[in-house]
């Protein structure tokens, strides 16, 4: 059966590269799924799931995403994030004890908008794993 | 001639201080590995991310994404220079630094105001020492370098650049060859030269790899190139700034690995020095040792003589 190749690639690792039949990212104007053979693309991706089928009658794989970007060729299809993380790694409770207290830092931090901005980044990145969760 | 003592003094204080050298670089070698890895581990995504920016940059060619756009004159350089929190690594920080003072001299010399960034404790002690006030200071992150702060030097370089405050950044940091040695690197991450990078590209792929990409290019083209979404220029002025970001954290978690290498190296030189030096600290002990029996001994037939009389 024809196939894709599939990267999930972070800056802190190679999350996850393996054949798949069909792949289905968060594009920034809506979902997008790719077969093989598809028209090539780059696209922005926003915050959201990825899924990932290794075959057509295999169960979908989930990773969670924060700002990335796709780019497909016929036969890859390569994933950039930010952030990524497989949903069932995803712990819930820790996430929402994080969230709390990031939006806590967030309410005290003063003016610096630099320290504004990553807190802002890690208060999506719980969300979007929440979300996946959801 | 020197005393017993003493020397049996020196020869213990040689002793431990090669202990603590011999731990340190046993420490290091082990953090080689780790830091290795971590490198490792963030070169796919600096190469995807490199290769699909040059994709793109050469898909819109001209364009007036403002972090691809030389400025006309030079004005002020943003300078980043990368060393470690700890010292006792050889040449490592010095070699970053001298080489930074004297960038900053020759930019002051033709007329470019300079700004620096300093990650680690000793560029932040070196630049204060020398009444130069770091614009931002990293420190205690030379070992573990974070995204995070990657992200907030790219953050202050994008908007100095974007403003017309800042006409140049140039990173000067170790680059890791191998476990054993390092080279020093200046790299020049903004204006983006996306000429360098498809250079690079075809440069540093691996044959098959480039074959299996020419054929799929290949493809590309029959289909009639990329398609975007939203649209070529947005995702230029997405990837510029992320790419820039990636560079950073590759220059840091680049140089950590370089940081561990010079440190075993510095210290596996001064265990064997230490070595050296109990051996020849020995070797005088041994024969001041020698001197006075032997002039006990001539002492006592001498007295010995002088009874026979």
């Amino acid at each position: 059966m024809s196939s894709l190749v599939c990267d999930i690639v972070t800056p802190a690792e190679k999350l996850y590269s393996q054949e798949a039949y069909m792949v289905t990212v968060p594009g920034i104007e809506g979902s997008m799924g790719y077969l093989q053979g598809h028209e090539p693309l780059v696209s922005v991706l926003s915050d959201g799931i990825a899924r990932i089928q290794p075959s057509s009658d295999a169960e979908v794989q989930r990773f969670v995403l924060q700002g990335g970007y796709v780019e497909v060729t016929g036969e890859k299809v390569i994933i950039l994030a930010d952030r990524a993380c497989p949903v069932e790694a995803v712990d819930a409770e820790a996430v929402a004890v994080k969230l709390a207290a990031l939006e806590a830092d967030l309410a005290a931090s003063s003016g610096d908008a630099a320290e504004r901005a990553l807190l802002a980044t890690d208060i999506a990145w719980c969300k979007a794993q929440m979300g996946a969760l959801a | 001639m020197p005393n017993l003592k003493d020397i049996e003094k020196r020869i213990n204080s040689v002793r431990s201080t090669k202990q603590i050298t011999r731990t340190m670089e046993m420490v290091a070698a082990a953090k080689i590995r780790r830091a290795n890895e971590r490198v490792e581990a963030a070169t796919p995504y600096a190469d995807s991310m490199a290769e699909m920016l040059a994709h793109v940059a050469e898909l819109v060619k001209g364009s007036d994404c403002a972090l691809l756009q030389t400025h006309d004159e030079v004005k002020c350089t943003l300078i980043v220079a990368v060393v470690s929190d700890r010292g006792l690594a050889g040449g490592f920080n010095a070699n970053v630094l001298r080489r930074v003072e004297r960038l900053m001299k020759e930019k002051a010399a033709i007329g470019i105001q300079t700004h620096l960034i300093a990650c680690g404790k000793k560029a932040v002690g070196y630049f204060n020492y020398r009444k130069i006030k770091p614009v931002l200071e990293f420190r205690d992150l030379s070992a573990d370098p974070t995204v995070e702060e990657a992200a907030s030097i790219a953050a202050y370089a994008i908007e100095g650049y974007t403003s017309g405050a800042i006409d140049e950044v140039v990173v000067v940091y170790n680059h890791a060859k191998n476990a054993a040695e390092q080279v020093l690197r200046e790299e020049r991450i903004l204006p983006v030269d996306t000429g360098v990078l498809l250079a690079a590209r075809e440069g540093t792929y691996h044959r098959e790899l480039k074959a299996e990409r020419d054929s799929a290019q290949e493809k590309a083209r029959l289909h009639g190139e990329f398609a975007f979404e939203p649209s070529a220029e947005a995702v230029l002025d997405r990837l510029a700034p992320a790419y820039v970001k990636t560079t950073l954290y590759h220059a840091l978690i680049d140089s950590a690995a370089g940081e561990q290498g010079a440190r075993r190296n510095a210290m596996k030189s001064a265990t064997d020095n230490a070595t050296e030096m109990v051996d020849t600290l020995t070797r005088i002990y041994n024969r001041v040792r020698q001197g006075a029996i032997t002039t006990e001994i001539s002492e006592i037939v001498g007295g010995a003589a002088a009874l026979e009389e």
